[in-house]
């Protein structure tokens, strides 16, 4: 019975409406989610486990194999059955242990949403209802907080294309493609975020945020003399700013070159470039004199990691698999019995592919390469860039395994590489010491 | 040709596309913005020679389709008997589907270059 109009509910318009619009938002929710929208698309299974047994199950899985894929099926479990605090705590702690690992940010950001969920769902609403600039800018600013970038360009994009005279969005893209830039260092990001503010700016020279954070982009650029005719465009409009009037003299003060901005950024990136290979260098150099750079090494396991690659093998078909060093050393290996191919060619193999492969990358502004895929009438090479390692697997041509190779390569990066113990030099270095100073009595003696 | 190409950058998530031959020769293309078609042609042809090198390596000969992914976008090669077909496309798409694509418009390619030959 509805309680309003007293007929039975099937009857009422009123009780249908609300029952259809709640099934609307249930349906846009979780499609918002990436929930599944019916219980026809949920799998179906002949005995049911409970989400307690479930919980578990996974609990143990984690004890017994602890690793950020353990660790997220758990998350994701809470998750499952909206248990969000438990689910956050235990992906805050895995990020702190695991910061690397892709699953644990994915996660994140899935909880930073849920829990703007309401947000996300009131600004879509004014975009949809009432479109203003602001309200795209709003939607990108959420985007931007959970960390999805290209997401809040792409609602930027869409707003610039209903309103091509907003400021606050021309900003927006600024802002975004500077912390990205901040961020990657690729030089378009930086390019495209001048020719926004700049933009923002030409539409309204009285913008003090655009004003200033374009000053601000041509003094971190070393572009002087831009930067001064900005800034004094700026103290027109805001004649008792302290701190533009700081900025000027600063400018002033500077006096240097004044290339074009897009030079200038350009010359910071290959800079960088080579600095880049500068360090790059200088570990190679230390790694031939024995002694290998930097606090955060990781020192992996070659046992375990052959024994978790030959599984791989099996589940997919693979012919061979190997695993490289950061100094293009084998570190792991493993192949099918009788197979001739000689494991020490794919890996030599795989290390030409990378490194070619990866400059030519960079060199077109398409970032460092993450992973490579070859297909011929052997079947399928696959190679994965793990935080400097490679893992390379050469299989058959089904598509089958070209995906569970996919997933068994992400398996081995999570398990195997990316929770490898860091290597502490200091203690290294002690822990030789008692050597030396236990093998001098005996010396003596 | 560039008909062909043009079509394939239809797809939503494709930002350009080219036929370079082994060698690097550019035969056409249709790259969209901030993609230069030198770099392209450079980055492909290395890949093709690096490629086809390292799987020597490994007593293979040639290949027919590469896929590199890396931070910002993917490049794909397509062999299509006169040259490869370079794709370079958004990070974000989903390959698999965009490979049916690729060829789809290495079919019509060829068979464009069976008749001008035959002519």
């Amino acid at each position: 019975m509805c309680q309003e109009t007293g007929v039975p509910a099937f009857l009422c318009q009123e009780s249908n409406d609300r029952r259809l619009e709640l099934q609307e938002r249930r349906t846009l929710r979780c499609s918002f989610l990436g929930e599944p929208t019916s219980m026809s698309e949920k799998p179906r299974r002949k005995r049911p486990i409970t989400p307690r047994k479930m919980e578990r199950k996974l609990t143990r899985a984690y004890k017994k194999a602890p690793g950020p894929s353990s660790l997220a099926a758990l998350a994701e479990h809470y998750l499952r059955y909206q248990k969000f605090d438990r689910a956050r705590k235990l992906v805050e702690e895995g990020l702190l242990k695991y910061p690397e690992s892709h699953k644990l940010r994915l996660l994140e950001q899935r909880i930073k949403r849920t829990d703007l969920y309401e947000e996300f769902l009131k600004a879509g609403q004014e975009i949809t209802e009432n479109p203003n600039p602001d309200a795209y800018a709003n939607l990108a600013a959420l985007y931007r907080t959970v960390g999805d970038i290209d997401k809040a360009l792409e609602t930027c994009a869409a707003g610039l294309a209903k309103f091509p005279n907003s400021v606050r969005i021309y900003l927006n893209v600024a802002e975004l493609r500077i912390s990205r830039y901040a961020r990657d260092y690729m030089p378009r990001d930086a390019v495209i975020a001048l020719a926004n503010l700049e933009k923002a700016v030409s539409l309204d020279d009285t913008d003090y945020a655009a004003a200033i954070l374009l000053s601000e982009f041509y003094m971190a650029v070393g572009a002087a003399e831009s930067a001064i005719h900005a800034l004094k465009k700026l103290l027109v409009s805001h004649p008792e700013d302290e701190h533009a009037q700081e900025m000027l003299d600063k400018a002033l003060e500077m006096s240097r070159r004044d290339e074009p901005v897009e030079d200038l950024v350009r010359d910071i990136s290959q800079k960088r470039r080579m600095a880049v290979e500068a360090g790059l260098l200088c570990y190679l150099e230390k790694c031939v004199r024995g002694v290998q750079d930097g606090k955060v090494r990781r020192r992996i396991d070659a046992e375990k990691t052959s024994k978790a690659l030959t599984p791989a093998l099996e589940d997919t078909g693979a012919r061979a698999m190997v695993v490289l060093n950061p100094d293009g050393s084998l570190a792991a290996e493993a192949r099918q019995e009788g197979d001739p191919i000689n494991t020490e060619a794919l890996a030599l193999a795989t290390r030409e592919i990378h490194d070619n492969t990866n400059d030519y990358a960079l060199r077109m502004d398409l970032g460092s390469f993450e992973s490579g895929e070859i297909e011929g009438p052997f079947g399928h090479i696959l190679v994965n860039s793990v935080e400097g390692w490679l893992i390379s697997g050469i299989t058959s041509a089904r598509p089958s395994n070209r995906e569970r190779m996919r997933k068994r390569m992400q398996e081995v990066a999570e398990d195997c590489l990316l929770t490898a113990p860091v290597i502490d030099e200091a203690q290294e270095e002690e822990e030789e010491k008692p050597d030396a100073d236990t093998a001098q009595p005996d010396q003596g003696a | 040709m560039r008909d062909t190409l043009k079509n394939l950058n239809q797809v939503v998530g494709i930002n350009g596309s080219m036929l370079v031959t082994r060698d690097g020769m550019v035969v056409a293309s249709e790259l969209g913005e901030g993609l230069e078609e030198e770099a392209v042609a450079a980055l492909a042809t290395s890949v093709i020679r690096t490629t086809t090198r390292a799987l020597r390596k490994i007593n293979e000969e040639g290949f027919s389709l590469f896929i590199l992914t890396a931070s910002f976008g993917r490049l794909a090669l397509v062999d299509a008997e006169i040259a490869y077909l370079v794709v370079v496309t958004e990070r974000t798409i989903n390959i698999d589907a965009t490979i049916l694509e690729m060829q789809s418009a290495v079919r019509r390619i060829r068979k464009k270059a069976r008749i001008t030959l035959k002519d």
